[in-house]
């Protein structure tokens, strides 16, 4: 889900404090946090509590049609073309299996990339973004008309800057 | 005030090593054209005059462009080693080196590929080597080995690829919002608008995990794939059913040696001492250690089972790499590749960088006449002593050879300009962790 574009943000030196002050907003009833960090802190996951992604199922599905593609692209090629070598069948299933494994992993390995690239894209449409963010600090998205005093919590876990 | 936040120095001092390339750098990249052009220049000549500048000739038909392709594959594997399987397996020590690792493999790949098209003679005709719709309805045929490799190398460049782009992401975002310009707009361009908010790093990490898990038996399948190219054949000391486990072991090990001479003088040029440190070392060390065991377990096993074997064409094989023409090459292998890497087991040398270095050095030419070896003697002693005759590489080999290492040095030194070789994220991710590790030690104490 894309983080609000209006609301307040807190920037963190470091991802503790920003978990710290995600763990209380949620505490006192907050929805819709979001963070944005240079890398993909444990506490910050933790704190936020969101599900793990579904990305795997997608993964699976690029390596299975990678697999059916494989399989039907070497029987039907070899039914296209039928010359006997080496006295092995038409259809050499056993020695098409390499055929078979490498198409998979190439299909799944294409399929997870761009499921990873889509759906970030998707996941950041109109949400904000502070630059610092991808560097070195850690930023707290608090959507507007949260409850509590947003701004005297994010002070409170240590943010350098409070801003709306 | 100095921001001490350790994101903030990894930040400085690794997207420090990127920007304008010092007289050093010039002088690797300028010496490296020069090799891809001593090399281009006689596969230019191989293929407007013939093969006849090469020493391949009956029954040497495989000579050291294929002993180099399957060096350069090998080359590559660590990288993915190092990338993948110890990321599964929680490793840490692999963060600060696992980037040009990969890196490493992608270059190799590509450096590997270019062998099979130049061996093909005829290489305007490589795409011959794919199946595609034509007009007289030909297809590849699937039951060979050859064609299995072709597959295999091409997911492997893709998936290696691939993976080493979706690391690179967020570290190309990282230092896209420190800069300005066209600069700016470039890695805006490569950083595919990542944002680092949570719900990108949710499916960044499953998708690197699911990554890792594919590379991983994608990286044993492909040496193994590669190892057919020859055990798939009857011919004496190719015919081993050893040869896939003997092969990604090889692989392994002349992969972590690769990355050791790599990273000795990247370490000292961009004083990446912080990052880089003695314990990488010592850790690839006894990876060189393990491999370099099973290398010399494998080579035994080859010789017992001729010595135990009915098979007196592999027998009389294996006393020809032995005590035959080729008696050197064999045992200065076996000084490279089963004694030089045991000295790691001193905690001395595996402390000594220099030292190590050498070692590397050592198990980068093993490597390469292990591949050597196994090409060379098996065609020259085969079944019938009326077609026995020995293989020498021509000055025409040799240059393809010394110009693929250019070619590979070439990107390898534009990476280390472009793109951060150690990862920005996994640094910052580890130093966090080590951070709240400290905390929790501190409170624990008080």
């Amino acid at each position: 889900m894309p983080h609000e574009d209006k609301g307040v943000v807190g920037l963190f030196a470091d991802p503790a404090s920003a978990a710290g002050a995600i763990r209380e907003l949620v505490g006192r009833g907050v929805k819709g946090l979001s963070a944005q960090s240079p890398a993909p802190y444990h506490e910050l996951e933790a704190a936020l509590g969101k599900p793990r992604s579904r990305l795997g199922w997608v993964t699976l599905v690029g390596g299975l049609t990678g697999l059916a593609a494989a399989i039907a692209f070497t029987t039907w090629t070899s039914l296209e073309m039928p010359m006997l070598v080496s006295g092995k069948p038409i259809v050499s299933t056993t020695a098409y299996v390499v055929i078979y494994f490498e198409l998979m992993v190439l299909f799944a390995g294409i399929t997870n990339f761009i499921a990873v690239m889509i759906g970030s894209a998707m996941a950041r449409k109109g949400g904000r973004f502070h630059e610092r963010a991808t560097v070195d600090r850690v930023a707290v998205f608090v959507p507007a008309g949260s409850p509590g005093e947003v701004d005297a919590i994010l002070r409170r876990h240590g943010a350098e800057e409070v801003a709306r | 005030m100095k921001d001490t936040n350790a994101a903030t120095a990894i930040q400085r001092d690794i997207a420090g090593t990127l920007g304008k390339p010092g007289g050093l750098w010039y002088l690797l990249f300028l010496t490296c054209l020069g090799m891809i052009a001593y090399g281009g220049y006689w596969w230019s000549k191989m293929l407007t005059e013939g093969f006849g500048h090469t020493g391949l000739m009956h029954p040497g038909m495989w000579g050291m462009m294929i002993s180099s392709f399957v060096f350069w594959v090998g080359i590559a594997h660590s990288g993915t080693l190092i990338s993948a399987i110890l990321f599964l397996f929680r490793a840490k020590f692999r963060t600060a080196v696992y980037r040009s690792a990969e890196a490493m493999t992608v270059f190799a790949v590509l450096t590997a590929g270019l062998f099979p098209i130049i061996h093909l003679g005829r290489a305007w005709l490589g795409f011959w080597l794919f199946p595609y719709p034509n007009q007289r309805e030909l297809w590849v045929n699937f039951r060979s080995p050859l064609v299995w490799d072709v597959f295999a190398i091409s997911t492997y460049l893709t998936v290696s690829a691939l993976f080493l782009y979706t690391g690179l992401v967020p570290d190309i975002a990282a230092i896209r919002d420190t800069l300005k310009g066209w600069k700016k707009k470039v890695y805006a361009l490569l950083a595919l608008g990542w944002r680092g908010t949570d719900s990108e790093w949710r499916r960044y990490v499953r998708g690197y995990l699911f990554f890792a898990a594919l590379a991983t038996p994608l990286v044993i399948s492909v040496h193994s794939v590669v190892s057919w190219d020859f055990a798939m054949s009857i011919t004496p000391g190719w015919h081993s059913t050893i040869f896939a486990p003997y092969f990604v072991a090889g692989a392994i090990l002349s992969g972590v040696a690769m990355v050791i001479t790599i990273l000795v003088p990247l370490r000292k040029a961009y004083k990446l001492h912080s990052y880089v440190t003695g314990r990488h070392f010592d850790m690839l060390s006894r990876l060189l250690i393990l491999t370099s065991l099973i290398v010399t377990y494998s080579y035994g096993v080859e010789f017992f089972m001729a010595a135990y074997g009915t098979n007196t064409v592999e027998r009389d094989l294996f006393i020809f790499r032995a005590t035959g023409d080729y008696k050197f090459h064999f045992w200065l292998m076996v000084f490279c590749n089963c004694v030089a890497p045991q000295l790691c087991f001193l905690k001395r040398v595996r402390e000594n960088i220099a030292v190590l270095f050498v070692i590397s050095l050592f198990v980068n030419v093993g490597m390469f006449l292990e591949r050597f070896n196994i090409v060379a003697t098996s065609l020259s002693h085969s079944h019938d002593p009326f077609a026995w005759g020995n293989y020498w590489p021509a000055q025409a080999e040799i240059a393809l050879y010394i110009g693929s290492f250019g070619w590979f040095g070439m990107w390898f030194l534009l990476f280390l300009k472009v793109l951060p070789s150690v990862s920005l994220s996994e640094m910052k991710e580890q130093a966090a962790e080590e951070a709240h590790e400290a905390q929790g030690e501190i409170a624990h104490a008080a």
